[in-house]
Protein backbone atom coordinates (compact mmCIF):
# COMPACT_ATOMS: atom_id res chain seq x y z
CA UNK A 1 0.00 0.00 0.00
CA UNK A 2 1.28 3.67 -0.84
CA UNK A 3 1.86 5.89 2.48
CA UNK A 4 -0.79 8.23 0.51
CA UNK A 5 -3.45 5.29 0.86
CA UNK A 6 -2.58 4.37 4.57
CA UNK A 7 -2.73 8.35 5.37
CA UNK A 8 -6.11 8.33 3.98
CA UNK A 9 -7.22 5.31 5.33
CA UNK A 10 -6.22 6.32 8.68
CA UNK A 11 -8.16 9.77 8.17
CA UNK A 12 -11.12 8.47 7.08
CA UNK A 13 -11.11 5.29 9.07
CA UNK A 14 -10.50 7.30 12.00
CA UNK A 15 -12.59 9.80 11.66
CA UNK A 16 -15.85 7.94 10.92
CA UNK A 17 -15.36 4.15 13.15
CA UNK A 18 -13.38 7.08 15.60
CA UNK A 19 -16.39 9.42 15.55
CA UNK A 20 -19.02 6.65 16.14
CA UNK A 21 -16.67 5.10 18.77
CA UNK A 22 -16.50 8.53 20.71
CA UNK A 23 -20.25 9.16 20.13
CA UNK A 24 -21.05 5.66 21.68
CA UNK A 25 -18.93 6.20 24.63
CA UNK A 26 -20.53 9.39 25.36
CA UNK A 27 -23.91 7.76 24.77
CA UNK A 28 -22.83 5.59 27.58
CA UNK A 29 -21.46 7.81 29.49
CA UNK A 30 -25.03 10.03 29.42
CA UNK A 31 -27.00 7.55 29.92
CA UNK A 32 -25.39 5.94 33.09
CA UNK A 33 -25.31 9.52 34.78
CA UNK A 34 -29.14 9.59 33.98
CA UNK A 35 -29.96 6.92 35.70
CA UNK A 36 -27.68 7.51 38.58
CA UNK A 37 -28.80 10.69 39.29
CA UNK A 38 -32.64 8.88 38.54
CA UNK A 39 -33.61 11.49 35.84
CA UNK A 40 -34.11 9.24 33.26
CA UNK A 41 -36.22 9.92 30.10
CA UNK A 42 -39.85 9.56 31.19
CA UNK A 43 -42.32 7.32 29.24
CA UNK B 1 -57.18 10.29 14.96
CA UNK B 2 -55.20 7.38 17.34
CA UNK B 3 -52.27 8.47 19.63
CA UNK B 4 -49.33 6.09 19.76
CA UNK B 5 -49.57 4.36 23.28
CA UNK B 6 -45.93 2.88 23.13
CA UNK B 7 -42.47 4.36 23.45
CA UNK B 8 -39.29 2.56 22.60
CA UNK B 9 -38.09 1.24 26.23
CA UNK B 10 -34.86 2.27 26.49
CA UNK B 11 -32.45 4.48 24.30
CA UNK B 12 -30.58 1.38 22.75
CA UNK B 13 -33.95 0.33 21.07
CA UNK B 14 -34.66 3.30 19.85
CA UNK B 15 -31.00 3.43 18.12
CA UNK B 16 -30.52 -0.27 17.17
CA UNK B 17 -33.71 0.09 15.65
CA UNK B 18 -33.12 3.29 13.70
CA UNK B 19 -29.57 1.73 13.09
CA UNK B 20 -31.42 -1.66 11.37
CA UNK B 21 -33.62 1.18 8.98
CA UNK B 22 -30.65 2.80 7.92
CA UNK B 23 -28.46 0.29 7.46
CA UNK B 24 -30.16 -1.96 4.47
CA UNK B 25 -28.52 -3.12 0.94
CA UNK B 26 -27.40 0.17 -0.10
CA UNK B 27 -24.86 -0.16 2.32
CA UNK B 28 -23.49 -3.59 1.39
CA UNK B 29 -24.25 -3.76 -2.76
CA UNK B 30 -24.17 -0.25 -3.95
CA UNK B 31 -21.47 1.89 -1.44
CA UNK B 32 -18.44 -0.46 -2.68
CA UNK B 33 -19.16 -0.29 -5.93
CA UNK B 34 -19.55 3.19 -6.69
CA UNK B 35 -16.65 3.79 -4.14
CA UNK B 36 -14.74 1.34 -6.86
CA UNK B 37 -15.86 3.48 -9.72
CA UNK B 38 -15.51 7.17 -8.23
CA UNK B 39 -11.70 7.65 -8.12
CA UNK B 40 -11.40 5.65 -4.21
CA UNK B 41 -9.97 7.86 -1.64
CA UNK B 42 -10.90 10.88 -3.35
CA UNK B 43 -14.80 9.83 -3.08
CA UNK B 44 -14.28 8.79 0.87
CA UNK B 45 -13.13 12.28 1.49
CA UNK B 46 -16.36 13.61 -0.34
CA UNK B 47 -18.80 10.88 1.20
CA UNK B 48 -17.57 11.96 4.67
CA UNK B 49 -18.04 15.90 3.72
CA UNK B 50 -21.72 15.20 2.82
CA UNK B 51 -22.70 12.89 5.67
CA UNK B 52 -22.17 16.31 7.69
CA UNK B 53 -23.75 18.48 5.52
CA UNK B 54 -26.70 16.34 4.39
CA UNK B 55 -27.51 13.31 6.15
CA UNK B 56 -26.92 14.61 10.22
CA UNK B 57 -28.64 17.48 9.56
CA UNK B 58 -31.42 15.67 8.23
CA UNK B 59 -31.61 13.14 10.68
CA UNK B 60 -31.66 15.77 13.31
CA UNK B 61 -34.56 17.74 11.62
CA UNK B 62 -36.67 14.28 11.08
CA UNK B 63 -35.99 13.19 14.90
CA UNK B 64 -37.09 16.94 15.62
CA UNK B 65 -40.59 16.31 13.77
CA UNK B 66 -41.38 12.70 14.75
CA UNK B 67 -40.50 13.84 18.82
CA UNK B 68 -42.30 17.06 18.58
CA UNK B 69 -45.77 16.12 16.58
CA UNK B 70 -45.77 12.57 18.13
CA UNK B 71 -47.87 11.44 14.40
CA UNK B 72 -46.43 9.69 10.98
CA UNK B 73 -45.38 12.18 8.00
CA UNK B 74 -48.59 13.51 6.74
CA UNK B 75 -49.62 14.40 10.48
CA UNK B 76 -46.38 16.35 11.67
CA UNK B 77 -46.19 18.25 8.40
CA UNK B 78 -50.08 19.15 8.89
CA UNK B 79 -49.00 19.91 12.30
CA UNK B 80 -45.69 21.41 12.23
CA UNK B 81 -45.65 23.15 8.95
CA UNK B 82 -49.20 23.86 8.36
CA UNK B 83 -52.52 22.50 6.89
CA UNK B 84 -51.78 23.88 3.67
CA UNK B 85 -48.70 21.53 3.57
CA UNK B 86 -50.25 18.27 4.95
CA UNK B 87 -49.58 17.07 1.21
CA UNK B 88 -45.96 17.40 1.69
CA UNK B 89 -45.76 14.45 3.94
CA UNK B 90 -47.59 12.68 2.04
CA UNK B 91 -45.53 13.04 -0.87
CA UNK B 92 -42.33 11.79 1.94
CA UNK B 93 -44.77 8.79 2.27
CA UNK B 94 -45.66 7.80 -0.80
CA UNK B 95 -41.70 8.17 -2.02
CA UNK B 96 -41.30 5.74 0.84
CA UNK B 97 -43.85 3.49 0.38
CA UNK B 98 -43.28 3.31 -3.29
CA UNK B 99 -39.64 1.89 -2.85
CA UNK B 100 -41.23 -0.32 -0.60
CA UNK B 101 -43.38 -2.22 -2.88
CA UNK B 102 -39.96 -3.12 -4.43
CA UNK B 103 -37.67 -3.52 -1.27
CA UNK B 104 -39.61 -6.37 -0.30
CA UNK B 105 -38.72 -7.91 -3.92
CA UNK B 106 -34.93 -6.92 -2.71
CA UNK B 107 -35.43 -8.91 0.42
CA UNK B 108 -37.23 -11.79 -1.02
CA UNK B 109 -34.05 -12.35 -3.48
CA UNK B 110 -31.53 -11.99 -0.15
CA UNK B 111 -33.51 -14.90 1.64
CA UNK B 112 -33.39 -16.65 -1.68
CA UNK B 113 -29.94 -16.67 -1.70
CA UNK B 114 -29.37 -16.88 1.83
CA UNK B 115 -31.18 -20.59 1.03
CA UNK B 116 -28.97 -20.97 -1.63
CA UNK B 117 -25.89 -20.68 -0.16
CA UNK B 118 -26.95 -22.63 3.04
CA UNK B 119 -27.99 -25.76 1.02
CA UNK B 120 -25.22 -25.25 -1.41
CA UNK B 121 -27.01 -24.82 -4.30
CA UNK B 122 -24.98 -21.77 -5.35
CA UNK B 123 -21.78 -23.98 -4.68
CA UNK B 124 -22.97 -26.65 -7.13
CA UNK B 125 -24.46 -24.21 -10.00
CA UNK B 126 -23.45 -21.47 -11.73
CA UNK B 127 -24.87 -18.11 -9.97
CA UNK B 128 -25.24 -16.51 -12.69
CA UNK B 129 -27.86 -19.28 -13.91
CA UNK B 130 -29.10 -19.42 -10.53
CA UNK B 131 -29.86 -15.65 -10.86
CA UNK B 132 -31.58 -15.93 -14.56
CA UNK B 133 -33.70 -18.25 -13.51
CA UNK B 134 -35.12 -16.75 -10.41
CA UNK B 135 -34.92 -12.98 -11.01
CA UNK B 136 -38.51 -12.08 -13.15
CA UNK B 137 -39.67 -15.41 -12.21
CA UNK B 138 -42.88 -16.09 -10.54
CA UNK B 139 -40.42 -17.72 -7.36
CA UNK B 140 -39.31 -14.18 -6.77
CA UNK B 141 -43.44 -13.61 -5.58
CA UNK B 142 -42.81 -15.96 -3.56
CA UNK B 143 -39.77 -15.08 -1.69
CA UNK B 144 -41.74 -11.01 -2.24
CA UNK B 145 -43.78 -12.71 0.03
CA UNK B 146 -42.30 -14.34 2.26
CA UNK B 147 -40.10 -11.20 3.44
CA UNK B 148 -43.11 -9.22 3.76
CA UNK B 149 -44.46 -11.80 5.71
CA UNK B 150 -41.54 -11.52 7.80
CA UNK B 151 -41.61 -8.00 8.20
CA UNK B 152 -45.00 -8.06 8.45
CA UNK B 153 -44.93 -10.45 11.65
CA UNK B 154 -42.36 -8.03 13.41
CA UNK B 155 -44.47 -4.85 13.06
CA UNK B 156 -47.37 -6.79 13.83
CA UNK B 157 -46.44 -6.74 17.72
CA UNK B 158 -45.67 -2.98 17.91
CA UNK B 159 -42.63 -0.72 18.83
CA UNK B 160 -42.06 -3.84 21.29
CA UNK B 161 -41.68 -6.17 18.48
CA UNK B 162 -39.80 -3.91 16.42
CA UNK B 163 -37.69 -3.07 19.37
CA UNK B 164 -36.99 -7.20 20.14
CA UNK B 165 -35.84 -7.90 16.98
CA UNK B 166 -33.77 -4.82 16.12
CA UNK B 167 -31.69 -5.99 19.62
CA UNK B 168 -30.34 -9.09 17.95
CA UNK B 169 -30.44 -8.25 14.50
CA UNK B 170 -28.44 -5.40 14.54
CA UNK B 171 -25.43 -6.35 16.99
CA UNK B 172 -25.36 -9.89 15.10
CA UNK B 173 -25.12 -7.96 11.35
CA UNK B 174 -22.38 -5.71 12.73
CA UNK B 175 -20.56 -9.15 14.11
CA UNK B 176 -21.60 -10.76 10.52
CA UNK B 177 -19.85 -7.28 8.22
CA UNK B 178 -16.58 -7.45 11.19
CA UNK B 179 -16.15 -10.81 10.59
CA UNK B 180 -16.05 -10.49 6.54
CA UNK B 181 -14.42 -7.67 6.84
CA UNK B 182 -11.62 -9.34 8.63
CA UNK B 183 -11.48 -12.69 6.08
CA UNK B 184 -11.33 -10.32 3.41
CA UNK B 185 -8.52 -8.50 4.51
CA UNK B 186 -6.50 -11.72 5.50
CA UNK B 187 -6.48 -13.03 2.25
CA UNK B 188 -3.71 -13.12 0.13
CA UNK B 189 -3.37 -10.03 -1.89
CA UNK B 190 -6.03 -8.07 -0.33
CA UNK B 191 -3.34 -5.10 0.04
CA UNK B 192 -4.34 -4.47 -3.46
CA UNK B 193 -7.91 -3.94 -2.65
CA UNK B 194 -7.38 -1.93 0.14
CA UNK B 195 -5.05 0.30 -2.06
CA UNK B 196 -7.27 0.94 -4.38
CA UNK B 197 -10.31 2.24 -1.91
CA UNK B 198 -8.20 4.57 -0.27
CA UNK B 199 -5.82 6.39 -2.64
CA UNK B 200 -7.14 9.06 -3.44
CA UNK B 201 -6.76 10.81 -6.95
CA UNK B 202 -6.78 14.34 -6.18
CA UNK B 203 -7.64 15.24 -9.41
CA UNK B 204 -10.84 13.35 -9.26
CA UNK B 205 -12.20 15.90 -6.45
CA UNK B 206 -12.25 19.05 -9.02
CA UNK B 207 -14.67 16.77 -10.81
CA UNK B 208 -18.74 17.59 -10.14
CA UNK B 209 -19.75 13.92 -10.51
CA UNK B 210 -17.48 12.67 -7.67
CA UNK B 211 -19.35 15.32 -5.49
CA UNK B 212 -23.02 14.52 -6.05
CA UNK B 213 -22.14 10.47 -6.38
CA UNK B 214 -21.37 10.91 -2.92
CA UNK B 215 -24.07 13.05 -1.82
CA UNK B 216 -26.22 10.74 -3.62
CA UNK B 217 -24.84 7.77 -1.53
CA UNK B 218 -25.63 9.96 1.66
CA UNK B 219 -29.22 10.64 0.21
CA UNK B 220 -30.00 6.81 -0.06
CA UNK B 221 -28.08 4.82 2.30
CA UNK B 222 -28.51 6.89 5.49
CA UNK B 223 -32.02 6.87 5.69
CA UNK B 224 -32.15 10.91 5.87
CA UNK B 225 -35.17 12.78 4.42
CA UNK B 226 -37.24 9.49 3.95
CA UNK B 227 -39.54 9.74 6.82
CA UNK B 228 -38.49 6.28 8.41
CA UNK B 229 -36.58 8.40 11.16
CA UNK B 230 -39.83 10.63 11.80
CA UNK B 231 -41.58 7.46 12.12
CA UNK B 232 -39.49 6.07 14.68
CA UNK B 233 -39.09 9.50 16.70
CA UNK B 234 -42.65 9.06 17.28
CA UNK B 235 -42.06 6.37 19.05
CA UNK B 236 -39.42 8.43 21.71
CA UNK B 237 -39.77 8.52 25.13
CA UNK B 238 -40.63 11.94 26.55
CA UNK B 239 -37.22 13.27 27.60
CA UNK B 240 -34.51 11.61 24.97
CA UNK B 241 -32.03 13.08 23.51
CA UNK B 242 -32.31 14.11 19.85
CA UNK B 243 -28.67 15.46 18.73
CA UNK B 244 -26.40 12.85 20.36
CA UNK B 245 -28.66 10.10 18.75
CA UNK B 246 -28.96 11.67 15.69
CA UNK B 247 -24.92 11.59 14.84
CA UNK B 248 -25.06 8.32 16.43
CA UNK B 249 -27.20 7.26 13.42
CA UNK B 250 -25.21 9.14 10.35
CA UNK B 251 -21.56 7.67 11.54
CA UNK B 252 -23.11 4.07 12.29
CA UNK B 253 -24.03 4.03 9.03
CA UNK B 254 -21.11 4.72 7.62
CA UNK B 255 -19.54 2.56 9.33
CA UNK B 256 -21.23 -0.05 8.24
CA UNK B 257 -20.80 1.01 4.25
CA UNK B 258 -16.94 1.40 5.15
CA UNK B 259 -16.64 -1.69 6.36
CA UNK B 260 -18.54 -3.03 3.23
CA UNK B 261 -16.57 -1.80 1.32
CA UNK B 262 -13.27 -3.00 2.34
CA UNK B 263 -15.24 -6.39 2.70
CA UNK B 264 -16.58 -6.51 -1.19
CA UNK B 265 -12.94 -5.05 -2.66
CA UNK B 266 -10.43 -6.55 -0.98
CA UNK B 267 -12.24 -10.34 -1.80
CA UNK B 268 -12.66 -8.46 -5.17
CA UNK B 269 -9.02 -7.83 -5.35
CA UNK B 270 -7.68 -11.00 -3.69
CA UNK B 271 -9.89 -13.70 -5.67
CA UNK B 272 -10.13 -12.02 -9.19
CA UNK B 273 -8.51 -9.05 -9.79
CA UNK B 274 -8.14 -8.96 -13.64
CA UNK B 275 -12.24 -8.99 -13.65
CA UNK B 276 -11.94 -6.09 -10.78
CA UNK B 277 -13.58 -3.53 -13.88
CA UNK B 278 -16.41 -6.14 -15.11
CA UNK B 279 -17.36 -6.54 -11.22
CA UNK B 280 -17.75 -3.39 -10.13
CA UNK B 281 -19.38 -2.41 -13.27
CA UNK B 282 -21.73 -5.22 -12.73
CA UNK B 283 -24.27 -2.93 -11.17
CA UNK B 284 -26.05 -3.70 -7.88
CA UNK B 285 -27.91 -7.34 -8.52
CA UNK B 286 -24.60 -8.63 -10.65
CA UNK B 287 -21.86 -7.65 -7.88
CA UNK B 288 -24.15 -9.24 -5.49
CA UNK B 289 -26.19 -12.37 -6.77
CA UNK B 290 -23.84 -13.26 -9.60
CA UNK B 291 -19.93 -12.35 -8.91
CA UNK B 292 -19.86 -12.42 -5.01
CA UNK B 293 -21.10 -16.17 -5.09
CA UNK B 294 -18.51 -16.69 -7.48
CA UNK B 295 -15.29 -15.11 -5.46
CA UNK B 296 -16.93 -16.84 -2.35
CA UNK B 297 -16.32 -20.20 -4.57
CA UNK B 298 -12.94 -19.67 -4.44
CA UNK B 299 -12.03 -18.40 -1.22
CA UNK B 300 -11.09 -20.90 1.52
CA UNK B 301 -13.57 -22.05 3.48
CA UNK B 302 -16.10 -19.67 1.38
CA UNK B 303 -19.03 -21.85 1.19
CA UNK B 304 -19.33 -20.35 4.94
CA UNK B 305 -18.59 -16.96 4.55
CA UNK B 306 -20.84 -16.59 1.50
CA UNK B 307 -23.74 -17.81 3.85
CA UNK B 308 -22.87 -15.15 6.22
CA UNK B 309 -22.56 -12.60 3.55
CA UNK B 310 -25.93 -13.52 2.41
CA UNK B 311 -27.84 -13.60 6.02
CA UNK B 312 -26.06 -10.07 6.67
CA UNK B 313 -27.90 -8.79 3.66
CA UNK B 314 -31.30 -10.12 4.76
CA UNK B 315 -31.18 -8.99 7.97
CA UNK B 316 -29.75 -5.37 6.42
CA UNK B 317 -32.77 -5.63 4.15
CA UNK B 318 -36.04 -6.82 6.65
CA UNK B 319 -34.86 -4.52 9.14
CA UNK B 320 -35.40 -1.77 6.54
CA UNK B 321 -38.28 -2.95 5.26
CA UNK B 322 -40.09 -3.59 9.02
CA UNK B 323 -39.14 0.54 9.48
CA UNK B 324 -41.23 1.03 6.10
CA UNK B 325 -44.13 -0.86 6.50
CA UNK B 326 -43.95 0.81 10.23
CA UNK B 327 -44.13 4.40 7.91
CA UNK B 328 -47.21 3.38 6.32
CA UNK B 329 -48.70 1.80 9.13
CA UNK B 330 -48.25 4.71 11.32
CA UNK B 331 -49.37 7.39 8.89
CA UNK B 332 -52.83 4.86 8.36
CA UNK B 333 -53.41 5.18 12.19
CA UNK B 334 -53.49 8.29 12.36
CA UNK B 335 -56.02 8.33 10.04
CA UNK B 336 -58.02 6.65 12.49
CA UNK B 337 -57.38 3.25 11.18
CA UNK B 338 -56.90 0.55 13.52
CA UNK B 339 -53.34 -0.22 13.93
CA UNK B 340 -53.69 -3.86 13.06
CA UNK B 341 -56.17 -3.41 10.13
CA UNK B 342 -53.63 -0.26 8.71
CA UNK B 343 -50.75 -2.72 9.28
CA UNK B 344 -53.19 -5.50 7.37
CA UNK B 345 -53.74 -3.15 4.81
CA UNK B 346 -50.29 -2.13 3.89
CA UNK B 347 -49.55 -5.69 4.11
CA UNK B 348 -52.04 -6.27 0.94
CA UNK B 349 -51.33 -3.44 -0.56
CA UNK B 350 -47.12 -3.90 -0.24
CA UNK B 351 -47.96 -7.65 -2.10
CA UNK B 352 -50.01 -6.92 -4.81
CA UNK B 353 -47.75 -3.37 -5.63
CA UNK B 354 -44.66 -5.00 -5.16
CA UNK B 355 -45.43 -7.93 -7.64
CA UNK B 356 -44.88 -6.67 -10.43
CA UNK B 357 -41.13 -5.42 -9.88
CA UNK B 358 -41.06 -9.24 -8.50
CA UNK B 359 -42.03 -10.45 -11.96
CA UNK B 360 -40.27 -7.69 -14.24
CA UNK B 361 -36.69 -5.96 -13.56
CA UNK B 362 -37.46 -3.23 -16.04
CA UNK B 363 -40.32 -2.53 -13.19
CA UNK B 364 -38.10 -2.85 -11.04
CA UNK B 365 -35.57 -0.27 -12.59
CA UNK B 366 -38.18 1.91 -13.13
CA UNK B 367 -39.73 1.99 -9.77
CA UNK B 368 -35.87 2.11 -8.35
CA UNK B 369 -35.36 4.96 -10.62
CA UNK B 370 -38.59 7.32 -10.22
CA UNK B 371 -39.13 6.98 -5.74
CA UNK B 372 -35.44 6.94 -5.22
CA UNK B 373 -35.49 10.37 -6.78
CA UNK B 374 -38.12 11.51 -5.43
CA UNK B 375 -36.45 11.19 -1.93
CA UNK B 376 -34.14 13.95 -2.97
CA UNK B 377 -37.72 16.01 -2.91
CA UNK B 378 -38.66 14.62 0.27
CA UNK B 379 -35.32 15.48 2.23
CA UNK B 380 -35.78 19.42 0.33
CA UNK B 381 -39.64 19.70 2.02
CA UNK B 382 -38.14 18.28 5.41
CA UNK B 383 -35.61 21.20 5.33
CA UNK B 384 -38.43 23.38 4.04
CA UNK B 385 -40.57 22.51 5.99
CA UNK B 386 -38.48 22.77 9.15
CA UNK B 387 -37.81 26.80 7.89
CA UNK B 388 -41.04 27.18 8.18
CA UNK B 389 -41.90 25.53 11.47
CA UNK B 390 -38.75 28.13 12.50
CA UNK B 391 -35.17 26.35 12.93
CA UNK B 392 -34.20 28.44 15.61
CA UNK B 393 -37.60 27.59 17.39
CA UNK B 394 -37.27 23.81 16.37
CA UNK B 395 -33.68 23.92 17.86
CA UNK B 396 -34.48 25.37 21.18
CA UNK B 397 -37.67 23.64 21.40
CA UNK B 398 -36.81 19.92 20.42
CA UNK B 399 -33.03 19.19 19.33
CA UNK B 400 -31.90 21.08 22.45
CA UNK B 401 -34.69 20.52 24.68
CA UNK B 402 -34.15 19.20 28.47
CA UNK B 403 -32.57 15.73 28.33
CA UNK B 404 -30.59 16.17 25.34
CA UNK B 405 -26.53 15.16 25.53
CA UNK B 406 -24.99 17.61 22.87
CA UNK B 407 -25.53 20.75 22.11
CA UNK B 408 -26.65 21.73 18.36
CA UNK B 409 -25.09 25.74 17.46
CA UNK B 410 -26.24 27.99 15.02
CA UNK B 411 -24.56 25.87 12.18
CA UNK B 412 -27.30 23.54 11.89
CA UNK B 413 -29.84 25.84 11.08
CA UNK B 414 -27.54 27.80 8.33
CA UNK B 415 -26.87 24.09 7.13
CA UNK B 416 -31.23 22.44 6.88
CA UNK B 417 -32.46 26.10 5.94
CA UNK B 418 -29.17 26.82 2.95
CA UNK B 419 -27.04 24.50 2.66
CA UNK B 420 -29.67 21.41 2.44
CA UNK B 421 -32.33 22.76 -0.12
CA UNK B 422 -29.35 24.24 -2.21
CA UNK B 423 -27.66 20.33 -2.71
CA UNK B 424 -30.78 18.79 -2.86
CA UNK B 425 -32.07 21.01 -6.05
CA UNK B 426 -28.44 20.67 -7.52
CA UNK B 427 -28.91 16.97 -7.13
CA UNK B 428 -31.85 16.50 -8.65
CA UNK B 429 -31.14 19.05 -11.51
CA UNK B 430 -28.15 16.72 -12.07
CA UNK B 431 -30.08 13.34 -12.08
CA UNK B 432 -33.18 14.97 -14.31
CA UNK B 433 -30.17 16.47 -16.77
CA UNK B 434 -28.65 13.00 -17.27
CA UNK B 435 -32.14 11.47 -17.52
CA UNK B 436 -32.57 14.07 -20.34
CA UNK B 437 -29.91 12.73 -22.26
CA UNK B 438 -31.13 9.72 -23.10
CA UNK B 439 -32.78 8.89 -26.40
CA UNK B 440 -36.89 9.71 -26.03
CA UNK B 441 -36.29 11.29 -22.84
CA UNK B 442 -40.47 12.23 -22.50
CA UNK B 443 -41.34 8.91 -23.43
CA UNK B 444 -43.43 8.31 -20.72
CA UNK B 445 -43.18 4.06 -20.40
CA UNK B 446 -39.33 4.51 -20.60
CA UNK B 447 -37.40 2.64 -17.96
CA UNK B 448 -34.92 5.52 -17.36
CA UNK B 449 -36.00 9.11 -18.21
CA UNK B 450 -37.32 12.00 -17.56
CA UNK B 451 -40.78 10.91 -18.69
CA UNK B 452 -41.29 8.17 -16.17
CA UNK B 453 -40.83 10.81 -13.65
CA UNK B 454 -42.90 13.41 -14.72
CA UNK B 455 -46.27 10.76 -14.94
CA UNK B 456 -45.65 9.18 -11.97
CA UNK B 457 -44.39 12.10 -10.16
CA UNK B 458 -47.22 14.31 -11.72
CA UNK B 459 -49.73 11.56 -11.07
CA UNK B 460 -48.85 11.18 -7.15
CA UNK B 461 -48.88 15.21 -6.57
CA UNK B 462 -52.01 16.03 -8.59
CA UNK B 463 -53.98 13.56 -5.97
CA UNK B 464 -51.98 14.69 -3.08
CA UNK B 465 -52.96 18.32 -4.03
CA UNK B 466 -56.26 17.07 -4.77
CA UNK B 467 -56.73 15.44 -1.07
CA UNK B 468 -54.56 17.80 1.19
CA UNK B 469 -57.56 19.43 3.07
CA UNK B 470 -58.87 15.45 3.63
CA UNK B 471 -54.93 14.37 4.99
CA UNK B 472 -54.81 17.60 7.24
CA UNK B 473 -58.57 17.28 8.63
CA UNK B 474 -57.46 13.69 9.33
CA UNK B 475 -54.37 13.81 11.22
CA UNK B 476 -55.32 16.68 13.11
CA UNK B 477 -53.84 19.68 10.94
CA UNK B 478 -52.58 22.78 12.92
CA UNK B 479 -55.05 23.08 15.56
CA UNK B 480 -53.14 20.50 18.01
CA UNK B 481 -49.96 22.87 17.38
CA UNK B 482 -51.41 26.17 18.06
CA UNK B 483 -53.12 24.57 21.06
CA UNK B 484 -49.66 23.70 22.34
CA UNK B 485 -48.15 27.13 21.02
CA UNK B 486 -50.89 29.15 23.43
CA UNK B 487 -49.86 27.06 26.38
CA UNK B 488 -52.29 24.42 26.58
CA UNK B 489 -50.98 21.09 28.36
CA UNK B 490 -48.86 19.24 26.14
CA UNK B 491 -49.52 15.70 24.87
CA UNK B 492 -48.24 13.38 27.58
CA UNK B 493 -47.96 9.73 26.20
CA UNK B 494 -49.28 7.09 28.07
Amino acid sequence: MSALAVTTMIVVCGFVWGGFAVLLARAIGREGAKRRDGRGPER
Amino acid sequence: MTRPSEVFSSRWGLILATLGMAVGTGNIWRFPRIVATNGGGSFLVAWVVFLLLWSVPLILVEFAFGKRARCGTVGAFARLVGEKRAWMGGWVALCTVGIMFYYSVVAGWCLRYLWAAATGELAARPSGEVWEGFAGSPAAVGTHALALGLAFAVVWFGVRGIERVAKVLIPTLALLVVVLAVRAVTLPGAEAGLDFLFSPDWAALGRVEIWLEALTQNAWDTGAGWGLILTYAVYMRAREDVPLNGFLIGFGNNSVSLLAGIMVLCTVFAINPGARAEIVGAGNEGLTFVWMPQLFARMPGGEWFMILFFLALSFAALTSLISMLELATRVLSDFGLDRRRALVAVGAAGFVFGMPSALSMPFFRNQDWVWALGLMVSGLFFALGARRFGLARLRSEVVNAEGSDLAIGRWWEVLVGVVVPVEAAVLLGWWLWQAGQVKGAWEPLSEFNVGTVALQWGIALAALLAANRWLARRTGGGAAEAAEASGAPPRVLP
